[in-house]
């Protein structure tokens, strides 16, 4: 078997031999036997025609230099064979070797650096947004976006257009005097005479005239449109080029513009954070089922590959915000719109900030609810992470008017989002209002991202098949199966014994019912044995009914526990501390993170349901 | 060295493992066999760190395992799988990188690599395009390609078929040459056989039988005599069970099978016997060793 490490070695040695003056690849070639089979970048067609006549080299290579390489060639012969010694190749374009006597026979090369999180974070988010930006689906939304933004341009602008025939539209004209009339019938609309640039201010300000003209008195700039807050585009349209336009008050987002946008914005949220989130819930999924969580999780820390798939996507969700503000403000400015553009600018600048930061926040709470184990479970937290999704987007659109409300939405971080773009579209917000909405999504994003990686942790080991961790499961199992089997007394026992006993196990709570007061626990602890050999084929990740009969059985022994005993709490503080000992262990990410998701399994499920 | 200390590993009253002791040395490949459910999973993932055990130690040259400790450590799991939608190449390069592998030596390690698998060809297809024993080598160069300084395997052999599983075990055995102890667990009686050093025989969480093929078969050496005819296989059968230093003789045909505590006494039992034609040492397999006792 020919070690492969050696074609690798030699090819890059001789493209360098050969691109030192293209010495002479013939003589070379037929010297190097190893080096006879290929050498496709230097070599040339008339090489491989007739290799050994040097004279007959570049025949239509007509450069002198060339020729006297070649008259050359001969007294260099030596030098070119003596070229594999590194002391004659330059520093800089030696190649770093092994001495192939100490070289492996693996033939493999270890080079390694210091791995830290956050690098870690990002090989994670790399491979993440990789193969994300690889899918159909994310070039579907990208193109659904794109499309949707056009179209709403297009249709907003024919609508606008359609309105604006500039026959109510009164324009007031600086120092016109007697003219008027004249302009009035150039212009086709009612021209009105001002006396100064003041006067002409007051008559825009009162509504009297949609807009001023300014006539430059100097001669040396440009005559001037003064408008209110708003572009006025009929008497805009009548100019040939498009003059400056100045405001008396800031411009606002009209309130049409200002609805439309705002489903707008609501759209590109969800569609960004749905197509983002159901790619991570997938890539969450294929891990888990072909293992590699168990390989990430044994190379890097949890935390690190957590945080590097929700910052990687969150990051990808700025493709679609450019897609979608880029083509945007390009339709207005190419429609001439460009007050409407700028007016949009303040609340458009939040909604970005926003927008990263939601995607921080709906991502995790995605990752959340692909960790879970049972499918039951990533069912529910799916569900519910669209509700909030779809109902953060939709709410603050039925308050379009309603500026308290609004205000309120703008704080809360699943309406914030959108709430607040809307408020600043109508002028309602002062400038660090934004910030309190930043701070808020912030907040809960890092919240529910410490709640996720916790989650992401603990469940790394768990549903993903037949697993050590299944067996820990099992034995918080018994426990609820035995309480379920109805009787009071021998459950708050074992609960109490579980309690007070400080190693309890899972076993303590068994033998304690076992050699409980009734019979009756006896044989349910008994029962339940074989309960777990089933339990143990269910965990099977894809055996759903099993898993699901299962899963059903637990909540519901969950939720019975909490009816019988009428202590849901001591119940759930009893798994805790059964699984306490090992969780108080400075342990790694494995045990700890099971014990805890047991307990915390237990206490979710009833509430989930 | 690798080194496992009185591993146990319980939950509820289930035992997985219990009190597991034994060193994987460097440049030895440790072959873990056991039938399913005997705690082969258990034990990878104790030494991977990703389930803390009840008790034991492990230690690598001396220093106990600790948290991150196990950076430069190639686990292949069980009932794996790579990302589907990634390039075998990238795929590889992407788990070097993990390792702390730099870009430029992953690409080649993965290059080596796939080169030594016969995957050259489909280096940039996806793995989803390939077939089952292609993901399966994929998934070896991808553990190897970081040049790991422990390899733990689970069932490293699963979904390879006969060829591959010949370069894989060449692949391995170069790899263990380089210095690296390799762990793997199996439970394929002849696989272990063909491809471990060391071999730990793991049964319901205990150890059931360790030591090398030679030091296993050691205390279970059998003999065969063939005779001329089964007559005087009939006669020997009798006088061998008499004959002091052999446990049990039994005919088959013409030659007799039996059991003596040493080469020397069994070959005194034999001397003398009439029709014999020929004597040889049975060495059994590791699967006729322990199959029944486990």
């Amino acid at each position: 078997m020919t070690n492969p490490k050696d074609t690798g070695a030699n090819g890059p040695k001789r493209d360098l031999s050969s691109d030192l003056g293209n010495l002479e690849d013939d003589e070379f070639l037929v010297e190097d036997e190893t080096t006879t089979t290929e050498d496709e970048t230097t070599t040339t067609e008339d090489d491989a025609v007739d290799p050994q006549d040097p004279a007959t080299d570049d025949p239509d290579d007509d450069e002198l230099a060339d020729d006297d390489l070649d008259a050359d060639a001969a007294d260099e012969e030596i030098e070119v064979a003596t070229i594999d010694d590194d002391d004659e190749v330059p520093y800089e374009l030696r190649e770093d070797r092994q001495d192939p006597a100490t070289e492996p026979r693996t033939g493999l090369v270890s080079e390694f650096r210091d791995l830290t999180g956050r690098q870690a974070a990002w090989l994670v988010s790399n491979r993440e947004t990789t193969t994300a930006s690889r899918s159909p689906l994310f070039y579907v939304t990208a193109l659904a976006i794109g499309l949707a933004v056009l179209a709403a341009l297009v249709i907003g602008l024919g609508n606008a257009d359609s309105t604006s025939d500039g026959s109510d539209t009164a324009v007031a004209v600086v120092g016109i005097g007697e003219q008027a009339p004249l302009f009035e019938q150039q212009l086709g609309m009612t021209v009105l005479d001002a006396e100064s640039v003041e006067v002409a201010q007051e008559m825009v300000r009162n509504g009297e005239a949609d807009a001023a003209l300014i006539p430059d008195v100097t001669g040396q700039g440009n005559d001037t449109i003064v408008a209110l807050n708003s572009e006025p585009t009929a008497v805009l349209d009548k100019f040939a080029p498009q003059m400056p336009v100045t405001y008396l008050e800031p411009p606002a987002v009209n309130t049409e513009a200002a609805k439309a946008l705002g489903w707008g914005l609501a759209f590109l949220l969800i569609a960004s954070v749905m197509t983002l989130g159901a790619l991570l819930y997938s890539n969450m999924r294929v891990e888990k089922r072909n293992r590699i969580a168990e390989i990430i999780a044994a190379t890097i820390p949890a935390k690190s590959a957590a945080w590097g798939r929700v910052y990687g996507l969150t990051l990808l969700s700025l493709g679609y915000l450019a897609i979608a503000v880029g083509v945007l403000l390009l339709g207005l400015s190419i429609a001439s719109r460009t007050s409407l553009a700028v007016s949009m600018m303040p609340g458009l600048g939040w909604f970005a900030g926003l927008f990263l930061l939601a995607h921080l926040l709906f991502l995790s709470l995605y990752l959340w609810a692909a960790t879970a184990a049972k499918r039951r479970g990533r069912q529910v937290g799916a569900g519910l992470t669209v509700i909030l999704v779809l109902g953060g987007a939709l709410a603050p659109l039925f308050f379009l008017n309603n500026f308290e409300a609004l205000k309120w939405m703008s704080w809360i971080p699943f309406t914030a989002p959108v709430a607040t773009p809307l408020r600043y579209f109508a002028s309602q917000a002062e400038w660090w209002e934004g910030l309190i909405a930043l701070g808020s999504v912030l907040v809960a994003a890092l919240i529910a991202f410490a709640l996720a990686s916790a989650a992401y942790r603990r469940n790394l080991l768990r549903g993903s098949g037949r697993t050590g961790k299944t067996a820990k499961v099992k034995g918080d199992r018994s426990k609820g199966a035995e309480t379920e089997d109805g009787d009071d007394d021998a459950a708050e026992t074992s609960t109490k014994d579980a309690k007070s006993s400080k190693g309890a196990k899972a076993a303590t709570g068994a033998k304690s019912a076992k050699s409980g007061k009734s019979g009756k626990s006896t044989t349910a602890g008994r029962s339940e044995d074989v309960d777990g050999a089933d339990l143990d084929d269910a965990d099977v990740e894809d055996s759903d009914p099993d898993e699901d009969a299962a899963e059903e059985s637990t909540a519901t022994t969950a939720k019975s526990t909490g009816k019988s005993t009428g202590k849901p709490a001591p119940a759930t503080k009893a798994a805790k501390t059964a699984t306490g000992k090992s969780a108080a262990k400075p342990g790694t990410a494995g045990k700890s993170g099971k014990a805890g998701s047991s307990a915390a399994s237990k206490r979710k499920k009833p509430g989930a349901r | 060295m690798l080194t496992l200390t009185g591993i146990t590993l319980k939950s509820g009253r289930k035992t997985w493992l219990k009190d597991v002791s034994f060193t994987a040395k460097a440049r030895r490949i440790t072959g873990v066999v056991g039938p399913r459910g005997s705690g082969k999973t258990e034990l990878t993932r104790i030494i991977m760190g990703l389930i803390e055990p009840d008790s034991g130690t492990i230690t690598l040259e001396g220093h106990e395992l600790g948290f991150g400790d196990r950076q430069n450590f190639g686990y292949l799991p069980s009932e794996r799988g790579g990302y589907p939608n990634m390039k075998v190449l990238e795929q590889i390069v992407f788990f070097a990188r993990l390792h702390g592998m730099t870009m430029g030596a992953a690409e080649r390690n993965a290059v080596t690599l796939l080169s030594r698998l016969d995957l050259s060809d489909r280096a940039y297809a996806p793995l989803s395009h390939l077939s089952g024993t292609e993901v399966a080598r994929v998934d070896i160069a991808a553990i190897l390609a970081a040049d790991p300084d422990v390899v733990v395997l689970d069932e490293p052999f699963d979904g390879l078929d006969a060829a591959s599983s010949e370069k894989v075990f060449e692949l391995l055995r170069d790899h263990a040459d380089s210095g690296v102890p390799i762990v793997f667990t199996s439970d394929s009686w002849e696989l272990t056989q063909a491809a471990a050093d060391d071999i730990i025989v793991l049964s319901h969480g205990t150890i059931a039988g360790e030591g090398t093929l030679t030091e296993l078969r050691a205390d279970h050496r059998s003999y065969r005599a063939d005779f001329a005819d089964e007559a005087s296989a009939t006669a020997a059968e009798a006088h061998l069970t008499a004959s002091p230093g052999v446990a049990t003789a039994a005919r088959t045909g013409d030659s007799v099978a039996f059991e003596a505590n040493d080469v020397d006494a069994a070959g005194a039992a034999v001397t003398g016997l009439s029709g014999l034609r020929g004597f040889t040492t049975v060495e059994p397999s590791l699967a006729e060793l322990f199959k029944e006792k486990v």
